[in-house]
């Protein structure tokens, strides 16, 4: 695909306004080519909508708008002490992968290709596991922090949740997440489960500087060793500077507790770094002047470039997005307009524009964002005619640091195809003739 | 002085009237109208902050401290070498891991260095381990998956003796305990570049 740098002033986005007069042909709609339109034009448009199926049975519509419902007719379910999701065919899932002997090591990715808006729901955020969920019994479980304090304490769940609380939307993302786009040819996947290694909840908990302000940081604590409660006895260190800026102990998620899988009683949540460093099911901070530098921050999580040398340390999630409908999986059924849309987060905090090609990347229309504060999923948004032509559906993120998703060639190129980790690469999206979608490099 | 006297009057009716609201108001939802008497925010902020939580006893700390750093600090004393693991590994390790190491379901133990720059590569001990003790936290921690944390001290010297010597790293009879352990200069040692931290090893 063709990688030159953008040029959003090519793009003339003056012209929806022209075609207000009634003066210009429907093509001055388009915003790039191949049939992105404005946003405005998708209300206004007297292009018909087209319709999008997943590849599944479709139920026939009957003719109960000519009737009175059957649910007029009688009293309704009973209430529920705790709601669950529609259930209904197709209702989303996270797929599991996991390893056939120890079965608590693998993944389970969000199905964001049938989500929509931009926090995850709780049942659905994805997993990364390496030897199980523990169940820890929150009235026993106590947070030590000890090492270069001045007084060594223990907290339990009532000592934590007494203290002063925030809240944040925060993505995490897996570090593997998207590896297979390292694979030197495209896999056949939907959108979830290529991306899926990163959902977002709003995390409500206690800043960790609060935690180190109560047992007196010693000067020479450089580091905060986490240990977690599995029985993969992950231990990950975190660099004092993030402890102190924005780092949470985070006790909710979306509003109730946080989930057994999710890191129960109680995780850390570090705004726009690596997963594993989201240490979950926390049992020790172990304050200290060196790394652990243990098998997670070695072995594992370090990213293999194309010299043979390997980079570590690499914390902060790049810039990445993903168009999540239409996507692989999904057909479109008719011609007419869609609205393109997807996510886009980035670690270094807020999503400054995101574009959208339909030519694969020859030409960019921007696409209009929701939620685009600091280390949230941003959902972005844009309207595409198709008339049953080839295509190539793109997304490209830019952050407030300027700093712009690479394609998946310039990734590619300067770091090889080995990294495994970090993958923040375009991902493209082949429309055919006949609706269906494909991956494509 | 009248006025006064029928706007408290109607100030005390209000009150009423508003109470009975209230009381009917929790009724409805179920909440114990008594939790409403215990303050909503307790000061955390000051000083009086140090009540929370509970000082750990040396005891404790001593056992907190668990972590072995890459120069072997916190090795337990124990030993065992190539010979003795190998046994120990062909029952706990060879079904996931290979019969040598060369990987099956698990990773593989060993690797070819040469193939680090070709797709999908061994990242095998020598190949790509940094340091020699975060074999034995490793595995004390996380191995076998089924029973982790099971191994003795001296089983675990074994098991990173005999691995050491699958990557030629160490002869069959070289005794590992903590001192040993800490001395191998790992061939990879050198091969990580720092990115937004530096390590001060």
């Amino acid at each position: 695909m063709d990688s030159r740098p953008h040029a959003p002033e090519n793009i003339d986005t003056d012209k929806t306004e022209e075609n207000k007069s009634g003066s210009r042909p429907v093509d001055a709609n388009y915003t790039a080519a191949n049939g992105l339109l404005s946003r405005r034009h998708f209300i206004s448009s007297s292009i018909g909508l087209g319709s999008l199926a997943l590849l599944q049975a479709q139920p026939g519509y009957g003719s109960q708008l000519t009737e009175p419902p059957p649910s007029w007719q009688k009293p309704g379910n009973a209430f529920s002490n705790y709601g669950q999701q529609t259930d209904r065919e197709g209702s989303p899932i996270r797929w599991i992968s996991n390893h056939p002997v120890a079965q608590g090591d693998g993944v389970s990715w969000t199905p964001h290709h049938q989500l929509e808006g931009t926090l995850t729901p709780n049942g659905l955020h994805f997993e990364r596991h390496h030897n199980g969920v523990p169940s820890i019994d929150e009235n026993t479980w106590e947070i030590a922090v000890h090492g270069l304090v001045r007084e060594a304490r223990a907290y339990s769940i009532q000592d934590l949740l007494r203290m002063p609380m925030t809240s944040k939307q925060c993505f995490i993302e897996c570090g593997g997440n998207s590896n297979a786009l390292w694979r030197n040819q495209p896999i056949q996947t939907t959108a979830g489960y290529m991306h899926g290694l990163m959902s977002s909840a709003e995390w409500t908990g206690v800043k960790l500087s609060t935690l180190l302000d109560y047992v007196g940081m010693d000067t020479n604590a450089s580091w905060v060793i986490a240990d977690a409660l599995d029985s993969a006895g992950v231990s990950i260190s975190i660099p004092i500077d993030k402890a102190l800026d924005d780092a949470m102990i985070a006790l909710y998620q979306n509003g109730e507790r946080v989930r057994e899988e999710q890191g129960f009683p109680a995780r850390l949540v570090l705004p726009g770094w690596e997963g594993i460093t989201h240490v979950k099911w926390l049992r020790s901070l172990t304050l200290t002047n060196k790394p652990l530098l243990s098998k997670y921050e070695t072995v594992s999580y370090t990213d293999l470039l194309a010299t043979g040398k390997a980079e570590r340390f690499s914390f902060e999630m790049g810039v990445k997005s993903f168009i999540t409908n239409p996507s692989p999986g999904f057909r479109l059924e008719s011609r007419g307009v869609y609205e393109i849309k997807g996510l886009a987060w980035t670690g270094a905090g807020k999503i400054k524009t995101v574009e959208v090609s339909a030519d694969g990347g020859s030409t960019w229309a921007t696409a209009a964002l929701e939620n685009t504060q600091a280390h949230a999923l941003t959902r972005f948004r844009i309207p595409w005619h198709w008339e049953g032509q080839p295509a190539q559906l793109v997304s490209r993120a830019t952050d407030e640091n300027g700093s712009v998703q690479p394609s998946r060639d310039a990734l590619v190129s300067s770091k090889g195809s080995n990294v495994y980790y970090h993958y923040n690469g375009m991902t493209l999206w082949g429309v055919n003739e006949d609706g269906s979608i494909r991956h494509v490099y | 002085m009248c006025t006064s006297a029928w706007s408290t009057a109607r100030a005390i009716l209000t009150m009423r009237i508003l109470t009975i609201i209230v009381f009917s108001v929790f009724a409805q939802t179920g909440i114990a109208s008594e939790n409403l008497d215990k303050p909503l925010i307790e000061d955390t902020h000051n000083s009086s902050s140090n009540i929370l939580g509970r000082p750990l006893s040396a005891t404790e700390i001593s056992a907190l401290d668990t972590h072995i750093f890459p120069d072997g600090k916190g090795l337990p004393e124990g030993s065992g070498d190539a010979t003795s693991g190998e046994s120990l590994y062909k029952s706990s390790c060879a079904s996931c891991h290979g019969s040598s190491g060369e990987g099956g379901s698990a990773i593989e133990l060993k690797g070819d260095r040469s193939l680090l720059n070709t797709e999908y590569p061994d990242k095998g001990i020598a190949v790509y381990w940094p340091y020699a003790p975060t074999l034995f936290a490793y595995i004390q921690r996380s191995m076998p998956p089924e029973k982790p944390y099971s191994f003795s001290n001296d089983e675990l010297y074994s098991l990173v003796a005999y691995v050491l010597h699958l990557n030629d790293l160490v002869d069959n009879a070289t005794l590992i305990n903590k001192q040993a352990l800490s001395a191998i200069n790992m061939p990879n040692r050198n091969g990580f570049t720092d990115i937004e931290a530096k390590s001060t090893w």
